[in-house]
């Protein structure tokens, strides 16, 4: 049995916009999600832009700031056997649990680097500021080891971030989002932007960590390929809902909520000529989201009851759920 | 009678100095490349490689956006840095653009209905309002929409996926021969992708127009495509028909472009892992084959001179592979 090492529960994540006067709007970028991360898995996060994927990876790692406002639910880590309750703790234990335990990789992440800093100089800092006893030279041993690891020269340690590319600056991240032992890792679009060469790079390095440090580490794209590579689960988000998760085979073999099976129906493929559509409509406004399952407006399946009641998420197979009204049926 | 092709790029080159005068260097972005379009036969061609390979700049060049160095782009036979007047005015009006991310083509703070109908009286096209209006709402409608869906709407209030469909139909209001679609879909939702795609093929099958397709992705590519050039560093470096080269690459580089691309499919995960090369800039100043460095095949003539074009035939059709272990 799998050891479930963050536990989602209810999340609902809200930006909260005041729109002149006193009026507020909010947009549900995140709605009653549960779902849990098993130890030591890679799982992977598909979604539409605005679907509320990047939000759902934020509250987890528990940066929130306004105008983003958790509503309900919890978010809990389970490390070493102790409970912690992320959405709970104030900025001081939050920055000690942040690239400790959990780091957190943001889209574009190649421009977080300090461009007037060298690269060595950069992890001592994230080292200093979380332990003070770590000698000078034991540090700049730990730098070169992890980015020995990455697949990097040495040389790297000296140069500054304009004098690498776009694969080598991510790589140097992941390694920066591994020093300090952290066990969790979240990626949000760690590829995209990047060649399909550097990003087979990439994707094999995060399995290679995966295996070598015995991470947790949630991938976020909207490729569905690089999911089908690395992936060992994957969730479906559409318009701040979880629709489907489940096993990384059963997903593209069979697909079971329609949005799903639309998404992976209609990816083209070399080899296969047939004429792909597309889903009909567009991917509802989160300020006002549809009434009843969100997904009914482009549904082909759409029954009454899908227009009144949102469906729950269900196991429908062994680890494979799914939030569909016309499943329950069966 | 011979009629000229549609469009002839033959052998144009683009140089692009970087920094000042003293220290400035030169950067080849695109080197003597050579492409036909028939007039007889709407095709879908498209141009593939990584960032920096030089396919945006030619895109470019055939829209007349951007001189070549040297080398002539002929339109229907004609030369396009040499058109003057409304010679000029019909060439922009017979080959057009559609961009990669729509809410930059178009002005945040003009109404959609607004640029289409300017489209068709600025080109001297319509000769009454309700002239372009007819003309808006049939080019409308070969993309799905209506008028009633864009009137009065400012670009913010479409989806990607809509926005790109109404840049679309701004294209097709000068009826044009050639569309230059510069990555259309890389900014749009995987579920409205396809739609794009399918519009752009619709384009080719039932108004007779070709296409340019600009992109990285292969997929996508294989899908549309009847004839594909895969570009490297400003060369092409395999041309010919599109299934034929996705299915059987030859040249190396195409080679390694296909086994890195991310199958959807987690029976068919990658085996070996492949070495990570470091730091790649320098391969635009190799005087040989720029993929020589990465290429497991590379002998040393490959470093040292050019690879000659090699013309395969395969049934009625050749491909050119630009590559020693085919000459």
């Amino acid at each position: 049995m799998s050891q479930t090492i963050i536990d989602v529960n209810d999340l609902k994540a809200y930006y909260n916009i005041r729109t002149g006067g006193n009026t507020t709007v909010s947009v549900k970028a995140v709605d009653n999600v549960s779902f849990q991360i098993n130890k030591g898995e890679i799982i992977g996060i598909i979604g539409e832009s605005g679907c509320g994927k990047s939000t759902l990876t934020k509250t987890i790692y528990g940066s929130i700031y306004s105008p983003l406002t958790v509503v309900g639910g919890s978010v809990v880590y389970n490390i070493d056997s102790k409970k912690i309750d992320i959405l709970k703790l104030g900025r001081s234990a939050l920055n000690r649990i942040w690239w400790e335990i959990i780091s957190y990789i943001p889209q574009g992440s190649m421009s977080i680097l300090n461009p007037t800093i060298r690269i060595r100089d950069q992890f001592l800092d994230v080292i200093n500021a979380h332990d003070k006893s770590i000698g000078k030279k034991e540090a700049k041993e730990m730098i070169l080891k992890h980015i020995d690891r990455v697949g990097l020269p040495s040389e790297v340690a000296t140069s500054f971030p304009h004098q690498l590319s776009g694969g080598m600056k991510q790589r140097v991240v992941i390694a920066l989002a591994t020093i300090l032992g952290s066990k969790i890792l979240l990626a949000d679009e760690p590829t995209t932007a990047l060649d399909v060469v550097v990003q087979r790079g990439i994707l094999q390095l995060l399995s290679k960590i995966r295996e070598e440090l015995k991470c947790t580490i949630l991938v976020i794209t909207h490729d569905m390929g690089v999911h089908a590579q690395i992936c060992d689960r994957v969730a479906i988000m559409y318009a701040g809902k979880m629709v489907e998760i489940g096993p990384v085979g059963e997903i593209y073999k069979e697909p079971l909520h329609p949005y799903t099976r639309f998404l992976i129906q209609s990816l083209p493929k070399i080899g296969d000529k047939s004429r792909k559509i597309s889903v009909s409509g567009r991917p509802p406004s989160l300020q006002d989201p549809p009434r009843g399952c969100r997904f009914h407006p482009r549904c082909a399946f759409a029954k009454d009851i899908c227009k009144n009641f949102d469906p729950n998420i269900v196991l429908i197979n062994p680890h494979h759920w799914a939030a569909c009204h016309l499943l329950e049926a069966k | 009678m011979n009629r000229p092709p549609l469009l002839e790029v033959k052998d144009v080159t683009r140089v692009f100095k970087i920094g000042g005068l003293v220290f400035g260097t030169r950067l080849t972005a695109v080197e003597n490349v050579n492409l036909t379009i028939e007039k007889e036969r709407s095709i879908v061609l498209s141009l593939v490689g990584e960032s920096g390979s030089g396919k945006t700049s030619l895109g470019r060049m055939i829209l007349g956006l951007l001189k070549p160095t040297s080398g002539q782009i002929l339109y229907e036979g004609h030369d396009i840095s040499k058109m003057k007047g409304k010679h000029l005015d019909f060439f922009k009006q017979k080959v057009q653009p559609v961009f990669q991310n729509p809410f930059e083509a178009f002005n945040p703070l003009k109404k959609v209905d607004r640029y289409l109908h300017g489209t068709a009286i600025n080109y001297g096209l319509a000769k009454s309002r309700d002239h372009a209006q007819k003309m808006i709402e049939e080019s409308l409608y070969t993309v799905g929409l209506t008028y009633d869906n864009v009137a009065g709407k400012f670009p913010h209030e479409f989806s990607g996926g809509e926005l790109q469909r109404v840049s679309i139909a701004r294209a097709l209001i000068s009826t044009p021969q050639l569309l230059v679609a510069d990555e259309p879909v890389s900014m749009i939702d995987a579920s409205l992708r396809m739609g794009i795609i399918n519009i752009l093929l619709d384009l080719k099958s039932k108004y007779d127009m070709s296409i340019i397709y600009i992109t990285h992705d292969l997929d996508t590519a294989y899908y549309i495509s009847d004839e594909i050039a895969v570009m490297n560093r400003g060369r092409i470096v395999e041309y010919g028909d599109a299934q034929k080269i996705l299915t059987e690459p030859l040249h190396p580089y195409t080679c390694l472009l296909l086994e890195c691309l991310p199958e959807p499919d987690p029976e068919k995960r990658w085996r070996e892992r492949i070495k990570f090369s470091g730091i790649e800039t320098k391969e635009f100043e190799v005087p040989g084959c720029k993929f020589a460095r990465r290429c497991p095949h590379a002998k040393d003539e490959c470093l040292k001179t050019r690879p000659p074009r090699k013309e395969i035939k395969e049934g009625l059709k050749s491909r050119y592979v630009d590559c020693f272990m085919y000459t």
